[in-house]
């Protein structure tokens, strides 16, 4: 690992008094996480709470004003996307998540785009398609033909073929029934356990926290609770705000 | 029967070069979202750069015209770089409005460079052929020869390589495109290249087949802004479609209507499509309707 | 100064007839957003109808009205399949029409004269009295340029104005709120149409000769850059930005200039150059319009 400049040698992401927003209006209010190499973190929170807001601004999409993201012990402010892409960060946005007009086996390859000539394409590709088989069916299908659960499917396996050491999830499980909503967080565990570093920002928090090692409530650009995800479970607070009891 | 078949043969010819124009118009579409109305002018400088390099500079024909392509290409890409890009975040009126300004001031300076009078390549191949009932020049050959080259070459990129696969992505979403790795501004500045070579091209061979003058910029923004409509914008090969038809219809109507409304059947055309079909031949609908 | 009072008077006259058209382009394409690139063939078919009826004996009150309402038919007929989609496609048929237009009166020969033009079309006059002289000419254009101004400004601040701003900055905001976009955008299209119809029928019977040399794309971009220093959607600016352009428009036909330069190339490279210079550098326009702009509300809250 590099950058260990932060101290704490295993931190992939760090972030300190963030504060971000979109044009004048101001989302995140100071926001302070960190996640650390191999853990599965998450960050629950109601519709409009700032969760998407968070993933871009570490992706560099928003308009920062204040405090620090720490990506590998480099800083992100003023970095393109495709360079923390580069660096090794993985995106799967809420929306708009998949190409449409290009085949699903092309949305791969744009997926694994930086590392398409390392010789190992075909290698990662395959991973892919052994993870998610209903993508193999349709290499040559157009994405835009896709269902909802497999456009999904095809946005996460795009995010995996750059090898990334974060890969960050915005509510992957949003507008799915709840056969797919299930298939999806398998998946999510499945990808954890195989070894990479997950944020998944979700507003099914019950679900979400049940797989976390830990996670973070946000609440209006602020976050109001974090621990491990067994802990946030058992919160009475949070259970009367979040998890119907 | 026989002068149906030539004028078929006509509008292909016309409709080749303004298929070439058409196609950098529809890409800088689809990567942008904004109509470049510099683009003809940019055919055009192409034509004059060819034709300098050539009638003037004493290089043969053929690596005029590919000189001619490299250096509008070139051309191309400092447009984009120098007036376009800053305005990307900005209202789409101010890329239109510089884009409009960008082509005025390219037209004015070949004008002060070169003069506005009519020029001509000269080319030694005049001499016509016959197939079948349809006379055809030599020139007129190489023009469909080139325009159907191009076409075949553009279609191999866009499908089968990395550069290709990474142009229509963008077209689809710039902002994914960069998250998953894509230098985006890379990219375009491929777009811009590509477009304006070819452009070059169209450039050229209008130049070839009838003569050069400052303002054939903007006969050419004419007709391929009608063809990439027509076929639907962003869509490549709709744009290619677009331009062949209005070249046919154009050749059609200059004979059996009258030729002093050839320029504008073109648009009468258009305009009725867009009352049924707004999105063009091959567009998708969503794409046309606003919000 | 060899600049001559009656030099001076014309020079009045083209500003005030230039100053309607700018209005007008103004209310489209400042105020709606709307790209349209055909304002110089609104200006035609009101400088070609006008003319027209009037050499047919048609008295210039209603021959200039008339001449109104076709530009106007013309812009709504335009309108129908185009404003309810993307702006691009505005452009797109406006480009077009532009180009029909100029091929009508070019080839429409046996009334339009095609290229030779219109020679000998008869001065406006009102209930008897001709606006013979340039002095009473400039009356004319110059009350003509006020009502169209007040016009102008009365539409701005209307509950419509406020729509078609609100239109321009943002048509998916102004959809929910319930307005009919596709209405307001024609209104104003239409309306700006009949306003350049209105500044042709002036420019036919000030000139006495109209050919279609006089219509072309280029007139369309100087009114661009007009609105565009003027600040975008500002009236005021507007007419300020007219004075001071067609005056250096006329201006630069007096600097002494090497015989190799071609002076119209030299001034369509520079208006052309300053163009993308002002959008690039201060797209607000040197008057900005004095409405709280985003950028602006922006600037304040940031400090
Ligand atoms: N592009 C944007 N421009 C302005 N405000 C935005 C934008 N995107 C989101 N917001 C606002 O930011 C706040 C947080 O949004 P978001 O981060 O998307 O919430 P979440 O993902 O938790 O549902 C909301 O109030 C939303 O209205
Ligand atoms: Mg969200």
């Amino acid at each position: 690992m590099q950058g260990n400049n932060s101290g704490s040698r295993d931190t992939i992401l760090e972030i300190q008094d963030l504060v971000a927003g979109y044009g004048a209006s101001e989302v995140l209010h100071g926001i302070s996480m960190d996640i650390q190499v191999g853990e599965i973190v998450t960050m629950v929170g109601a519709n409009g709470a700032g969760k998407t807001t968070t993933l871009r601004s570490i992706c560099g999409l928003t308009n920062i004003r204040g405090g620090t993201v720490l990506f590998k012990g480099l800083k992100t402010t003023g970095k393109a996307p495709h360079v923390m892409s580069a660096r090794g960060l993985a995106f799967v946005p809420q929306e708009r998540s998949i190409f449409p007009s290009l085949s699903v086996h092309e949305n791969l390859e744009m997926g694994g785009y930086r590392l398409a000539d390392d010789g190992r394409f075909e290698e990662r590709v395959e991973r892919v398609y052994g993870r998610f088989p209903v993508l193999d069916q349709r290499r040559k299908q157009r994405a835009g033909t896709l269902s909802g659960g497999e456009r999904r499917m095809l946005a996460i396996g795009r995010g995996l073929m750059s090898n990334p050491d974060l890969l960050m999830l915005d509510e992957p499980s949003l507008g799915l029934a709840p056969k797919l909503v299930e298939e999806v967080f398998r998946h999510i565990q499945e990808i954890h356990e195989d070894g990479t570093t997950v944020f998944v920002v979700e507003q099914n928090a019950r679900r979400a926290l049940s797989i976390a090692d830990r996670a973070y409530v946000i609440e209006l650009g602020r976050i109001r609770h974090q621990g491990s995800g067994q802990e946030l479970l058992q919160d009475p607070e949070v259970q009367r705000a979040y998890l119907g009891g | 029967m026989g002068i149906a078949a030539q004028l078929l043969v006509n509008g292909l010819i016309a409709g080749g070069t303004y298929a070439l124009a058409a196609i950098g118009y529809s890409m800088v579409y689809g990567a942008l979202k904004f109509i470049n109305f510099a683009h003809g002018s940019i055919a055009m400088v192409g034509a004059y750069i060819a034709f300098v390099l050539f009638s003037l500079g004493g290089i043969p024909i053929i690596p005029a015209f590919l000189l001619s392509m490299a250096l509008t290409a070139l051309l191309g890409v400092l447009v984009e770089r120098l007036a376009y890009r800053p305005l990307r975040a900005s209202p789409k009126l101010a890329s239109l409005t510089t884009s409009v300004a960008v082509s005025f001031a390219l037209d004015a300076s070949v004008m002060m460079l070169l003069g506005a009078e009519i020029r001509s390549f000269r080319l030694p191949m005049q001499r016509t052929f016959q197939i079948g009932p349809v006379y055809l020049t030599l020139v007129q050959t190489v023009i469909i020869a080139c325009s159907f080259a191009f076409m075949f070459g553009l279609y191999f990129l866009l499908t089968f390589t990395k550069l290709g696969k990474s142009i229509r992505a963008i077209a689809d979403d710039l902002l994914l495109a960069e998250i998953s790795g894509i230098n985006g501004n890379l990219v375009i500045a491929a777009v811009f290249a590509i477009g304006s070579a070819l452009a070059a091209a169209a450039g050229v061979l209008i130049g070839m087949e009838t003569n050069l003058q400052p303002t054939m910029g903007f006969m050419i923004t004419v007709k391929a802004f009608a063809a990439v409509v027509l076929g639907g914008l962003g869509n490549v090969y709709g744009a290619i479609l677009g331009g062949f038809i209005i070249g046919i219809v154009e050749n059609l109507g200059a004979w059996y209507i009258s030729p002093v409304w050839k320029d504008s059947i073109a648009y009468v055309i258009l305009i009725l499509v867009l009352f049924v079909r707004p999105a063009g031949l091959l567009g998708k609908p969503e794409d046309a309707t606003v919000v | 100064m060899f600049a001559s009072y009656g030099l001076i008077v014309h020079l009045l006259v083209i500003i005030a007839i230039y100053g309607i058209l700018s209005l007008s382009l103004n209310l489209v394409l400042g105020v709606t957003g709307l790209f349209s690139i055909a304002h110089a063939a609104f200006y035609g078919v009101g400088a070609y109808t006008s003319a027209l009826l009037t050499m047919r004996g048609i008295p210039w009150v209603v021959a200039m009205p008339a001449g109104m309402v076709l530009a106007g038919i013309v812009a709504y007929i335009i309108g129908i399949p185009t404003v309810r989609l993307v702006g691009d496609y505005l452009a797109v048929v406006t480009l077009g029409l532009g180009e029909i237009a100029r091929a009508v009166f070019r080839n429409w020969i046996s009334v339009t004269r095609g290229p030779m033009g219109l020679p000998g079309i008869p001065s406006a006059s009102i209930f008897g009295f001709t606006f013979g002289t340039a002095e009473q000419y400039l009356v004319l254009a110059a009350i003509c340029l006020l009502v169209v101004y007040v016009i102008c400004q009365r539409l701005l601040s209307s509950p419509f104005g406020r729509v078609l701003k609100a239109i321009r900055e943002d048509q998916r905001a102004t959809l929910a709120l319930g307005k009919n976009v596709d209405r307001f955008k024609m209104w104003s299209f239409v309306i700006g149409a009949a306003m350049a119809g209105l500044a042709g029928s002036l420019f036919a019977h000030y000139i006495g000769f109209i050919d279609p040399s006089s219509f072309v794309m280029w007139l369309t971009f100087f009114l661009f850059l007009i609105i565009v220093l003027g600040g975008l959607g500002n009236n005021l600016g507007t007419v300020l930005a007219t004075v001071v352009f067609v005056a250096a428009r006329e201006g630069l036909r007096f600097v002494g200039l090497p015989d190799w330069i071609n002076p119209a190339a030299l001034q369509q490279f520079v208006f052309g150059m300053l163009l993308v210079v002002m959008t690039l550098f201060k797209p607000e326009g040197l008057i900005p319009a004095r409405k709280v702009t985003y950028r602006r509300y922006r600037q304040r809250v940031e400090g």
